[in-house]
């Protein structure tokens, strides 16, 4: 059998079909689970908040607009759910801070010698709202409007963001990297 | 507009959320200012480096899902052996009735041959 587009998907979860739940949970899992790991830097609560998104997923598809795209509809319910978690254990799972850089986690601690393993760890340093538009654009290929639909944002704040999310990056990585003229 | 204005741009360009038009005044100011080229090529290569930790991952996650080289390499020979075998006791089977026929003649042959020296010797 032909998988269905994500299209199709909706109109048979919308249905109340079963089996699009079974796929929609094969096929977006990987997906879910990384959003969520990278943004709480824990496994086992990475996988409680991929179980709690694909029950509200089941419950609110009704939500879900015409114009939307599933797997942006679906990491906007991951990062409600992230965000009510760092409220929980955090002092700052707020966005609306200055700085880039989380100070729960010193700059310090740069594990591993690869630049790989360095840009992860770098980029698991950053604050979660600087971290979040990073992961929604370089790993999960979001467009802005997206991104921003994703994070309850404006584009214009999701560019800002995005640009101020790299350049601090890039300082800190600059010497890791091949540096040309 | 200031350097800092012109790396958003940069940032934008390389997402592909920037116009041919703005994109051109951005190509202009790099011809000509080497830190805003500098910073266009680390952001290319943070967003390589993140590309080879991606693929990094799923090398990692298909090796997860595929059996272990042990388990490859302990079963493939068993079940290579356990298929010859099978062909082999197949083989067998098939050829027994013409070594059953085989038998017989030999047998026969032997009758055929005593009784033949029997006759010679009278």
């Amino acid at each position: 059998m032909q998988p269905s587009s994500d299209e199709q998907l909706v109109v048979r979860l919308k249905a109340g079909d079963a089996e699009a739940f079974g796929e929609l949970y094969e096929r977006y899992r990987p997906r879910v689970y990384r959003f969520a790991f990278k943004l709480l830097r824990d496994g086992d609560q990475a996988e409680d908040i991929v179980q709690e998104t694909f029950l509200k997923a089941q419950r609110s598809i009704h939500t879900l607009h015409q114009n939307h795209s599933l797997v942006s509809w679906l990491l906007s319910i991951t990062r409600n759910e992230v965000y009510g978690q760092l409220r929980k254990t955090r002092s700052n799972g707020q966005v609306d801070v200055e700085d880039v850089w989380d100070t729960e986690t010193p700059l310090d601690e740069v594990l591993g010698t690869e630049t790989v393993v360095i840009v992860q760890n770098m980029i698991a340093q950053l604050k979660p709202g600087y971290r979040e538009v990073i992961l929604l654009r370089e790993y999960e290929h979001l467009s802005y409007a997206d991104i921003a639909r994703v994070t309850q944002d404006t584009e214009s704040a999701v560019k800002a963001r995005l640009f101020k999310a790299r350049k601090a990056l890039v300082k800190k990585l600059k010497p890791y990297f091949g540096e040309q003229s | 507009m200031t350097c800092d204005e012109y790396q958003e741009q940069v940032s934008q360009y390389i997402d592909g959320e920037l116009d041919d038009k703005d994109s051109g005044t951005l190509f202009r100011h790099l011809s000509t200012c080497g830190e805003c080229r500098s910073f266009l090529r680390s952001t290319l290569e943070l967003r390589s480096k993140i590309h080879d930790e991606m693929l990094m991952e799923r090398e990692l996650q298909a090796q997860a899902t595929q059996p272990s080289s042990f388990t490859t390499s302990f079963t493939l020979p068993l079940v290579a052996l356990l298929v010859a075998f099978f062909l082999f006791l197949g083989v067998s089977q098939l050829s027994s009735p013409y070594q059953s026929d085989y038998h017989e003649m030999q047998q026969w042959e032997g009758q055929a041959l005593q009784q033949t020296g029997n006759s010679v010797s009278q």
